[in-house]
């Protein structure tokens, strides 16, 4: 663990610091002024702050129970009537100037090998064990329709699972995909998944699902993901130099 | 029991135990005349979401994030000074945990007013893990940012505070 007190005891008050390097931490802060000051001034803060929390006033809640009761509940879900013009509209386009685009068959097959869970033969890993806040659990063949991939399969801390598909060829981007700004990476929805795929250092697919209120987590992948594979770059050519996906 | 009667109280069922939570966190967030619209936008809207057939998986995060956003548009709307209240707002008398605490309201008043002197970053920061109970994971979410970054916001906070109100700490730690 790098030396900085005041992360150090930021970490370990969040609940980021575990099992042996908790311990570990715990005998350093004994023996370590700055560490043991951070700690204590960050409990000191967090009882003061507790002790600061309010009960709204009764009246407020009798507000709020009237002011519902006046809103008039959506007869049908707006999703629904969205979806409906949505699909109209789809269908007019398609007609009038498109002939429907296809999905590339590697992207068909990564989906479908994700939908299934079908994990194939365990093998090792070409992606480091971390990457950032994420764990690997399982590395396994993917054996894709036409391409052969290393599926790796990570947890977040909140118990999340995404998959990097790691391959030896790159992909190809899927239909409705956007790049961003730089150009190198995109992202697209697809049935409450998302993908985003980096094809440098090395071709990546990451493959997460997305929530009810997906607007803010939807971010929260891109930039977590991204920031996870671009920090890993150097681990990508160290660890995959020479390696065979066959 | 008519559908639109059940909607509602459906809606209410679930959400107003989270009512504590959006008052502590709009209490953070706006200056006090603006909190008791923002606290009654936030519910108004999350009905409109829920009854669209939008309803959350966890209602706690969502509503707060409905809250955040609902506070934020009504200080870029309104340009709203925010600051350290200079005088007691009307309602603090009546939501003291206990009736009578008078020691209790005035400490709490020392840290709302104290928590207003952090940055706005720091103050949401604490006001979700401290007062609101998010692990700091949730508290990433609900402010799309980064774990780490969010851990950090606390600390510092949590430094300040105690700094602010080293008199405070000795009474809670008494």
């Amino acid at each position: 663990m790098k030396h900085d007190p005041e992360q150090n005891a930021a970490a370990y008050l969040g609940g980021l610091v575990k099992g042996a390097r908790r311990k570990m931490f715990e005998r350093h802060m004994v023996d370590c002024e700055d560490c043991w000051r951070e700690v204590d001034l960050g409990r000191k803060g967090r009882s003061v702050a507790e002790a600061g929390r309010e009960m709204a006033p009764q009246v407020l809640r009798e507000r709020v129970r009237a002011a519902v009761e006046t809103v008039r509940p959506s007869r049908r879900p707006r999703w629904i009537v969205a979806a409906g013009f949505a699909a109209i509209a789809a269908v007019v386009v398609a007609v009038i100037v498109l002939m429907p685009q296809a999905e590339p068959r590697e992207i068909e097959a990564v989906l479908a090998s994700y939908r299934s869970g079908n994990v194939g033969a365990p093998t090792d890993p070409v992606l480091p064990e971390r990457l950032s806040e994420l764990e690997l659990v399982a590395a396994t063949q993917a054996r894709l329709e036409g391409s052969d991939a290393i599926a790796h399969t990570y947890v977040d801390g909140s118990g999340d699972e995404v998959v990097v598909y790691v391959a030896d060829q790159e992909w190809p981007v899927a239909v409705g995909a956007e790049h961003d700004n730089s150009g190198e990476t995109w992202l697209v929805e697809k049935d409450e998944l998302v993908m985003i795929c980096l094809n440098e250092p090395q071709p990546s697919l990451v493959v997460e699902t997305t929530c009810t209120t997906w607007s803010w987590r939807h971010t929260a992948c891109v930039r977590k993901s991204s920031r996870c594979l671009r920090s890993s770059r150097s681990s990508f050519h160290a660890a995959t130099e020479g390696r065979s996906f066959s | 029991m008519s559908i639109r009667r059940r909607a509602h109280d459906e809606f209410l069922e679930a959400t107003l135990p989270a009512l504590d939570l959006v008052y502590n966190l709009a209490r953070r967030l706006v200056d006090p005349d603006d909190v008791e619209d923002v606290v009654q936008e936030t519910f108004t809207r999350a009905f409109d979401a829920w009854s669209s057939g939008r309803p959350p998986r966890k209602v706690e995060p969502w509503i707060a994030t409905i809250c955040l956003n609902t506070g934020r548009s009504l200080l870029r709307r309104a340009s709203t000074r925010r600051e350290v209240p200079s005088e007691s707002d009307p309602t603090l008398a009546a939501h003291v945990d206990v009736a009578g605490d008078a020691v209790a309201n005035v400490r709490k008043e020392a840290v709302h007013a104290a928590l207003w002197e952090l940055s706005e970053e720091q103050r949401i920061a604490i006001t979700l893990m401290d007062l609101d109970g998010f692990t700091a994971a949730q508290a990433a979410k609900i402010t799309d940012s980064p774990r780490g970054t969010v851990l950090a916001r606390v600390h510092r906070g949590r430094k300040k505070l105690a700094r602010i109100l080293e008199k405070e700490v000795d009474q809670v730690e008494a």
